[in-house]
Parts: C-alpha cells; sequence; structure tokens
C-alpha cells in the first residue's frame, strides 16, 4: 500500500507550504488579474462548498448552542456546569492520562521500526510496511475483538501464561492495561508512518560522519541522529495525542467503568440526558483542548514540522518563552542521555575490550531487528485470532476454539438484520467513496499544481480529519434533527463524504506530486487539446493512485462508526454500528464470524488495489 | 601491537572483501607516508569507496590487515581510529552550527570549551572562513561547506584523512579552485591525504602518488608520470589521458628496448617491460602530444608519413586524425599556435595533405597485449 501510506498526512503536505510568488502588477491589471484567478480556482468550488454546508455550518451550529440555555437565552450555564463537575474533571483526567499514556508507549514502540524501515530497502521494506500498516487497515472493531480474545480471563494469552506456570496471571483486560494495550495497537501505525517520513529524509552519512570524528554509537544517536528525528517524534506524538482524545471505541470495550473518557460522555449526554447544550459545552471545550495543543506544539517545534518542515531555531525567551524552555530542557535531556550511553559505552569497551584483529559482534543492528520485528507482531498478528475462533462449536467465546462448526456463519448470513447492514455499509461506502473523488480530485489538482496559499487550503480540506469525529458526529445529528435527516441512507452518505473528502485530497495531492507536467505539456506540443491530454495521457497514469485514493476512502466509510452511531438515529443500521451494538451486550462467536468476514473482505479489497496499483506502476 | 612501520601514516597489506558472491576488493596494499597525498583513482565499481571505508572502519574487510600510525586497527571501530573523513555531499550535521560542527570531534575528545573555541577559530582562519561561526550549513555555499567540512576533519590533527569524491557535487570553475586548496592546505599541513576520484585531470594535478584501480584489485601504483608516460597495462594507458594504441608484435629486444612491427607493416621501436618475449602480440602506446608534425631537420627513432583527414580546434590544442598509406590511424594534438597546416585545416581553408610524423623512443610504451 506504498501510495495509500503516503497518504499519511503529514507525509503529503511536505511540499504545501510553498507559495508561488505573485506576479506584480498595477492597480487595474492587478484587480483584472486577481478576478482571473478567482475564476480559474472553480476545481475548489465543489469541495469548499460542500464542507461548508456539511462540516462548517453543523459544527458552528452546536458550537452555539453550548451558549444558549434551555429556555433560550443567551447563557453560560453550561460552561459554569463543566467546571463544577466533579464527574467531568475525573473524566476529563483519565481520558488526558489515557491520551498521554498512549502517546508515549507509541512513540518508543514505533522508533526502532520507523528507523529500521528508513534502513532497509526495496522488498523488505514494503513488506515490513505492508504488515506494519495491517492493524491500519483492518476494521477498529475486528480488532478490538481479536483484543478480547486474546485477553480475556480464558484468553490465548492467559493460556499461554497457564503453559509456562504462571497460576495466578494478572488481568490484562476491563482495566487501564487493556485500554492502553488496545490503544497503542490502534494508534502506533500513525506513528511509524509519520516518524518515517521525516527518518527516511536523515542522510545516514551523518552517523557514519559522527563515528569517524570519534563519536561512540551511543554519542552519534543522541547528539546527531536523535536531535533531527525529533520533529518526527514530534509530530507523531501529535497526531497520537490528538486522535486518542477522540477515542472510546476501545475505552469501551477494552475498559473499565473507570476508563470512561469524554467523548463518552458526550455522547451519554445526547443519547441519555437529551442535552445539547452540554454536550456542545464539552465539545467546545475539547476542540479549545485541541487548539491549546496545537498552539504550545507551535512554540515547541513548530507547525510546519506537519508538513515536514524543519523544527523551529534556536529562539530567545522573549519572543518564544515555551520554545525557549523547551530547547533548554531538550538540551539539557539529550545531554543526559549522550553522556549516559557515552559511560554505558566505555564501560562495556572495559569489560569486553575490542580486538584489532577480528571482526566485532554487530549485536546493535541485531537487536533492533528483534525489537521491530516483536513489535510488528504485535501490531498484525492478533486480528488473525478472530478466524479460529468464529468456527468453534461452543456457545461462548473461549480459547482454544472446540470442534469446527460453520454454524456462525449460517446464523449471520441467514438473518436478514446482518445482510442488510453489510449491503448498507457497503452501497454507502462506495457512495462516499465516489462523491469524495469528485469533489476531492479536482481540488487535489488545482492545489498540487496552480494553487497559493497552499497550506492554508490543505490546512481547511483536512481539519475534518483532524477534528475529533464526535464533534462532526453530533453536528450533523443537530443539523439532521432539524432537516428529518436522520435514519436515511443519504444523511450517512453526506457525513462520511465529509470525511472522504480529506483522505482524497492527501492522497491525491501525495500522488500528484510524483506526476510529471511535462508528459502533459508535451501531449499539447503533439497536438492533443486539455480533454484528450486527460484522458489519454494523465489519466492513464494516475489511475493507480486514483484507485488509491477511492480505496482510502471506501475503507475509512465501510469502518466508520462515530457518525453512524448518531446520525442513523436507531432506525436504521450500518455494520460497524451493528458490530458495536452487538459488543455491547455480549462477544459472541456471531460476531467473531462477522468480524472474519469482515477482515477476509478488507484483505481482498486491500489487495486488489494493491495489485491495481502495481500494474500502474508497470505502465509507468 | 605496533610493528615497524617507519614514517608510514598509513598501511594497507593484502585487504579482500566481498559481499555476497562479488568481490569488491582483492590483494589491495597501499601505504601512505607522513605528508603524502595518495589518490584512489578508477571507473565506477572499481572499489575505491569500499577500500576507504574499510580504512574509515565503516566497512570490515573479509581479510587483511590496516595499520593507522603504527597501531593495528583493522578490525576497531571507527571512533577509535584517528582519522579525519571528508564525504562527497560533505555530511555537515544540518542541526549544528559551523562551530559546533568543527567544534564536534574535539567534544568527543573531551577538551577544554576554551581550547576548543581557540582551535575551532584557527582553522576557520585557515580555511578562510573566520565569520560564519554561527551560521548553520544550509546558510552556506556548496563551496563553503566543503571547506568546512575539510576543517572539521583537520582540527584535530588525525593521523591521515580520507576524502571520497569531496568535490564531485561541485560545478568546473570551484572544482578547479578548491583543488588548488586542498593542495596548499595539504602542504601547509603536512598531513597524510588519502583521496579518492574517478576524475583523472584531478588525480593528475593534486597526487603525489595514484593508485588506479579496476574491478577490486590495484591496476599500477605510482607517481603520475610513471602513470602517465609508463603505464604498465592498456587498461592504464587507456583510462588516464588519450592515448594511440597500436597493435603489432615483438620482433626483437633486448633488456629494455624493443622493435615492434605493427599489423600494418610499419617498423617502430619503443620501451619495454620484463616478461614480454620475441613473436608474442603487443600493443604500442604513444600520447597524442607526443607525435610532432615534422618539417625537415629532426630525427626521431620513429617516423611515419601520413595524410591529415580531420582536424578539430579544441581551445589550447588542435586534434590531427591521420591516416598512413598502409591504413594505420594515429592521432596526435598539437598547440594551437603550432604548425601551420593542420590550424588551417581546423578552419576549413585547406585540403589535407601529407605529413610527416615522428615520436621518440622513450615515449613509446609496447604494453602486453590484455
Ligand atoms: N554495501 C554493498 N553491498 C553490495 N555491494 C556493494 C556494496 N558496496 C559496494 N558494492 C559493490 O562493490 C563494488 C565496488 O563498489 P565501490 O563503491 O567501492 O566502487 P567505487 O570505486 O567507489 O565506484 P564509484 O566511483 O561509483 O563511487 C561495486 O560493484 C558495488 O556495486
Ligand atoms: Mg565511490
Amino acid at each position: 500500500m506504498r501510495e495509500l501510506r503516503a497518504a499519511a498526512p503529514a507525509d503529503t503536505l511536505k511540499e504545501a507550504g510553498s507559495v508561488e510568488p505573485s506576479e506584480s502588477g498595477g492597480g487595474d491589471s492587478a484587480l483584472r488579474a486577481s478576478g482571473r484567478r478567482a475564476l480559474a480556482a472553480w476545481p475548489l468550488l465543489p469541495a469548499f462548498i460542500f464542507l461548508g454546508i456539511a462540516f462548517v455550518y453543523p459544527v458552528a451550529l452546536l458550537l452555539g448552542t453550548s451558549f444558549v440555555d434551555s429556555s433560550g437565552e443567551l447563557s453560560t450555564v453550561h460552561y459554569t456546569r463543566l467546571y463544577d463537575s466533579r464527574v467531568v474533571s475525573r473524566v476529563l483526567t483519565i481520558t488526558f492520562e489515557i491520551a498521554a499514556w498512549t502517546t508515549v508507549f507509541s512513540v518508543i514502540a514505533a522508533y526502532p521500526v520507523a528507523y529500521l524501515l528508513s534502513t532497509v530497502r526495496g522488498s523488505t521494506r514494503n513488506t515490513l510496511i505492508i504488515w506494519v500498516l495491517m492493524p491500519f487497515w483492518t476494521s477498529f472493531l475486528v480488532r478490538t475483538f481479536a483484543w478480547m480474545v486474546l485477553l480475556g480471563r480464558n484468553g490465548a494469552v492467559n493460556q499461554f501464561l497457564d503453559i509456562l506456570g504462571i497460576v495466578d496471571p494478572p488481568t490484562f483486560i476491563y482495566n487501564f492495561s487493556g485500554v492502553m494495550i488496545g490503544m497503542v495497537h490502534a494508534l502506533m501505525p500513525l506513528c511509524v508512518l509519520t516518524m518515517l517520513s521525516v527518518m527516511e529524509s536523515i542522510d545516514h552519512n551523518l552517523s557514519r560522519a559522527a563515528s569517524t570524528l570519534g563519536a561512540r554509537p551511543g554519542q552519534a544517536f543522541w547528539r546527531v541522529y536523535f536531535p533531527l528525528s525529533v520533529p518526527g517524534v514530534a509530530a507523531g506524538a501529535l497526531l497520537v495525542f490528538i486522535t486518542a482524545l477522540g477515542f472510546f471505541i476501545t475505552p469501551a470495550l477494552l475498559g473499565s467503568e473507570r476508563e470512561t473518557v469524554i467523548v463518552q460522555l458526550i455522547i451519554f449526554q445526547i443519547k441519555d440526558m437529551l442535552n445539547w447544550g452540554f454536550a456542545g459545552a464539552i465539545a467546545v471545550f475539547l476542540l479549545i483542548v485541541a487548539l491549546i495543543i496545537f498552539f504550545i506544539y507551535d512554540r515547541l517545534v513548530g507547525l510546519s514540522t506537519l508538513s515536514g518542515g524543519s523544527a523551529r531555531a534556536e529562539t530567545n525567551a522573549k519572543s518564544n518563552f515555551i520554545g525557549w524552555v523547551g530547547r533548554r530542557l531538550g538540551g539539557l535531556f539529550i545531554e543526559v542521555m549522550a553522556r549516559g550511553s557515552d559511560l554505558i559505552g566505555q564501560g562495556m569497551e572495559r569489560a569486553f575490550p575490542q580486538r584489532p584483529d577480528k571482526p566485532r559482534r554487530k549485536g546493535g543492528r541485531a537487536a533492533i531487528w528483534a525489537t521491530a520485528l516483536l513489535v510488528i507482531v504485535f501490531l498484525a498478528v492478533p486480528a488473525f485470532f478472530i478466524i479460529p475462533v468464529s468456527f468453534t462449536e461452543a456457545q461462548f467465546l473461549s480459547w482454544p476454539p472446540r470442534g469446527f462448526s460453520l454454524q456462525w456463519y449460517e446464523s449471520v448470513l441467514s438473518n436478514p438484520v446482518w445482510v442488510e447492514a453489510g449491503l448498507r455499509s457497503l452501497l454507502i461506502a462506495i457512495s462516499a467513496g465516489g462523491l469524495g473523488m469528485l469533489f476531492g480530485v479536482p481540488a487535489a489538482f488545482y492545489i498540487a499544481r496552480k494553487a497559493r496559499f497552499k497550506t492554508a487550503m490543505i490546512g481547511f480540506l483536512v481539519s475534518p480529519i483532524i477534528m475529533p469525529n464526535i464533534i462532526i458526529a453530533v453536528s450533523l445529528f443537530y443539523l439532521y434533527a432539524r432537516l428529518g435527516l436522520v435514519g436515511t441512507d443519504l444523511g450517512l452518505v453526506i457525513g462520511h463524504t465529509v470525511l472522504a473528502v480529506p483522505y482524497v485530497v492527501v492522497t491525491m495531492i501525495a500522488v500528484l506530486k510524483h506526476y510529471d507536467e511535462r508528459l502533459d505539456h508535451a501531449a499539447y506540443t503533439l497536438g492533443a487539446n486539455k480533454a484528450r491530454t486527460f484522458v489519454h495521457v494523465t489519466f492513464p497514469l494516475m489511475r493507480a493512485g486514483m484507485v488509491a485514493a477511492f480505496m482510502f476512502a471506501f475503507i475509512i466509510s465501510f469502518d466508520e462508526l462515530t457518525i453512524a452511531l448518531f446520525v442513523t438515529g436507531g432506525q436504521v443500521t450500518t455494520l460497524p454500528k451493528k458490530m458495536w451494538d452487538d459488543a455491547l451486550l455480549q462477544v459472541s462467536p456471531t460476531l467473531a464470524a462477522v468480524a472474519a468476514m469482515v477482515l477476509v473482505f478488507m484483505t481482498i479489497v486491500i489487495l486488489v488495489s494493491e495489485l491495481v496499483r502495481r500494474r500502474g506502476v508497470q505502465v509507468q | 601491537m605496533t610493528i615497524a612501520t617507519g614514517n608510514y601514516k598509513l598501511r594497507v597489506n593484502d585487504l579482500r572483501k566481498t559481499f555476497g558472491s562479488l568481490v569488491a576488493l582483492e590483494g589491495a596494499s597501499i601505504d601512505v607516508k607522513e605528508g603524502e597525498f595518495l589518490t584512489l583513482l578508477g571507473p565506477s565499481g572499481s572499489g575505491k569507496t569500499t577500500l576507504l571505508l574499510a580504512i574509515a572502519g565503516l566497512n570490515d574487510p573479509d581479510s587483511g590487515a590496516i595499520w593507522i600510525d603504527g597501531r593495528l586497527t583493522t578490525y576497531l571501530p571507527p571512533f577509535k581510529r584517528d582519522i579525519g573523513m571528508v564525504f562527497q555531499n560533505y555530511a555537515l550535521f544540518p542541526h549544528m552550527t559551523v562551530f559546533d560542527n568543527i567544534a564536534f570531534p574535539l567534544r568527543m575528545r573531551r577538551g577544554a570549551e576554551r581550547e576548543i573555541k581557540d582551535s575551532v577559530n584557527r582553522v576557520l582562519d585557515i580555511i578562510q572562513l573566520p565569520d560564519i561561526a554561527q551560521r548553520y550549513p544550509r546558510q552556506l555555499s556548496g563551496g563553503q561547506q566543503q571547506r568546512v567540512a575539510l576543517a572539521r576533519a583537520l582540527v584535530y590533527e588525525p593521523s591521515i584523512v580520507l576524502m571520497d569524491e569531496p568535490l564531485g557535487a561541485l560545478d568546473k570553475k570551484l572544482r578547479d579552485q578548491l583543488q588548488l586548496e586542498i593542495k596548499q592546505l595539504h602542504a601547509k599541513l603536512n598531513i597524510a591525504v588519502l583521496y579518492v576520484t574517478h576524475d583523472q585531470e584531478e588525480a593528475l594535478v593534486m597526487s603525489d602518488r595514484i593508485c588506479l584501480m579496476r574491478d577490486g584489485r590495484i591496476e599500477q601504483l605510482g607517481t603520475p608520470d610513471e602513470l602517465y608516460f609508463s603505464p604498465r597495462t592498456v587498461f592504464a594507458a587507456d583510462f588516464l589521458g588519450e592515448s594511440n594504441l597500436l597493435s603489432g608484435r615483438v620482433t626483437a629486444r633486448d633488456a629494455n628496448e624493443a622493435a615492434v612491427r605493427l599489423d600494418d607493416g610499419t617498423e617502430l621501436r619503443g620501451v619495454i617491460q620484463e616478461g614480454i618475449v620475441e613473436g608474442e602480440r603487443v600493443r604500442v602506446m604513444v600520447r597524442p602530444e607526443s607525435i610532432a608534425l615534422l618539417n625537415g631537420g629532426e630525427a626521431p627513432e620513429n617516423v611515419v608519413e601520413a595524410d591529415l583527414e580531420n582536424a578539430i580546434m579544441t581551445g589550447g590544442t588542435i586534434k590531427c586524425f591521420f591516416r598512413t598509406g598502409s591504413g594505420l590511424q594515429l592521432s596526435a594534438r598539437t598547440l594551437t599556435g603550432g604548425p601551420l597546416a593542420a590550424r588551417k585545416v581546423a578552419s576549413g581553408k585547406q585540403r589535407p595533405g601529407k605529413q610527416r610524423l615522428g615520436w621518440s623512443r622513450e615515449r613509446t610504451v609496447v604494453l602486453k597485449d590484455a
């Protein structure tokens, strides 16, 4: 999935920062020129108008309700309550705790994997990347179920520990550690990709140069390689943290009452209390927290790192206090780590003196491989446990599965609710993918080739995926309730298209970056007009990228739960929503069968798009 | 573990390195004396970088031995070798200022900050860039970055400085200038340098000795003069400069002189090495600039009469293409200000005609046919 991989936002905004210089011209002609430019920007219109109506407007509407009390008067009553509530502060604390620890673990585990990926070449690299991305592409719910199979009281992990003779194993599920395992598993791939895009641009000669200049491996790493990888670490951490704040599936299914997170609170306020204003206030709070985090991030390392730019240069205490303090602390950290590792290195040399006449052992490289492979196994393997379990004869999920039976598959396929949910999800995913392409592709072409203010435009177009999904979901629900769109397929398609557009835009811009526009120019000089050039030259060459973009949007929609949870209004159901509803009651072998089918279906979709992509590459 | 190595800064003995089934280096032995400038020259893939990296400790040889400043270092890690290395893309640390870059090796050696400051400033003076200490590498031009990389490799006075195509990324003019600067720096500081290039002109300009490499082996090692005028193989003759390589057979030889009959019947006399016997097939090398266009008086050992077929003005010299009545083709080079005939042909004013060509026996090298 190279094309899809490239779609990680951090990877693609890379060149977006460059703004073409504006032509200078005086008065009247400048006016006319800017008018012409505005007209020429028509490819942006569909995407901008759509997001304006289906995203900006409803979100603004929801935020507005948070400032209105039950009688319709302007008031801050919801915010006072937010401030006073013990429940809210407890939930907030645990939400931040979960997000923070998820970030820490993800970064630490992702670092060696990204490092390894940045040093291996060719087919090894592609294979490893597919495994790393495994969880990224298998449904959220499927993965969570898999962890339930693995970590449950009689799950595979405990059985394994039992064999090892550990009689009273700790519980890994329905507590904080369960949530951690699930969240880190879900978000680490994002972190790997973000770091990888930075690490790939670090010249590996720098570490070698450091060693010829007299630096031990520890010194070379901490003083040269690590500082250069910081933009990737920071961007990865930021994305994981922000995404983790908006998570609720994993905490709900793998945690306990104690691990109730802020999104669940919003859902509760709307579904059970019908308190829109208060829910809106929580949403506003979430949004403000996200903005503050972005602000601090910008002061510390600079927002440009998100689009592959370099980190902030040295600053003084007055103009950027946060950045200044961060630098001092970072410098101190590096100094301590560098000296510490150097001392360890010296100690090792004393204990095992280096012989000049015997090759030295390459322990470091092996250790990195071992660590990275362990992490990759953690990422890739769990999903497969769902398959054997789905063939069990037992009435409950247990490990190992008992006997062999197809009864759960039969019961799913003969149940019209499941079948209907599956078909609806398929239909909606295709529609949302198609609409996403319709709006996203022209915008991507325009931005990649002509646009000024690229960063701002991309920023607007991707904001739906940076903002926690719950805010979009609640906003749409609020708007739909007025328009009577709740529970309609149209409503679902619109909601999913809001998410599809950013993914299509980001993927297409990444692809277009590698497209040589001179090929188009060559076609023009050979007598083809614009339309024919597009049909005969541009499109065939871009086909692989377009397939990837569509698949991306398709998978996002097919797996989407948050928006579906609200917009369906309990009247119709999609596959993820049905799985979620069942899982809240009990995770049964039926669900395992559904999950196995989804897993196989997704794998086929991904393999097919990979095949199409490879064919496209060969053509080129 | 020292052996008597005299004043050699570097000794490499019978080094071998393979990558899978590919032999990248085989039987490589070189030494570099104190203050000597030795260049590894050879076509792409001939093993120059492999040899350099083995000396730097950045790849482990399969067998053989390396001594640096009299100390066996074959498998020591790079940071224990006391070498300085300049990389092709400079490998300056982008997140450090020029000062911090140059101070890096001194800090790794735990120098006192005061002394570090003095050393860095001194070396910045030497490379004639005293005012850039607080800049970042990206704020420097290519030539300036190159100088800083050089300064960083010199500041701690390592036993030997290794450079892998340090000028490869620069344009011709800057390259010429920096060649001279490096050469001057080398003379001034009296350091041992092992330099890699695949540009023969660069090698000839800069080196005390040149080590010509081919397919992982050392083809010939000697002074630029030796390599240019007394190549020992057809490959060496062909790789350095231009040459006429004429096929023939040895008709007679004594200790170091031979008579050769070329395939078209022309008889030539030239210098010959050990190991070639009478009757053996050989190639005779003559440099185009060794061939003189004769007007009358002179009587060199080798003379032929030929038609001027074509002439090309290449700036300072004119390149002339001749063919004898028996079909032998020769190219000669004369100064643009020299004999009229070639100049006129070059500017198209005169038809080609008969010309006597001559060259001395010393400039004629008889080589084993490869
Ligand atoms: N890490 C490696 N793995 C496998 N083969 C290698 C490796 N490094 C070098 N080689 C091979 O070893 C041979 C010698 O390579 P080397 O880089 O030393 O050549 P070079 O003389 O430096 O060439 P150039 O002028 O192109 O830099 C080449 O055939 C190359 O393909
Ligand atoms: Mg090389």
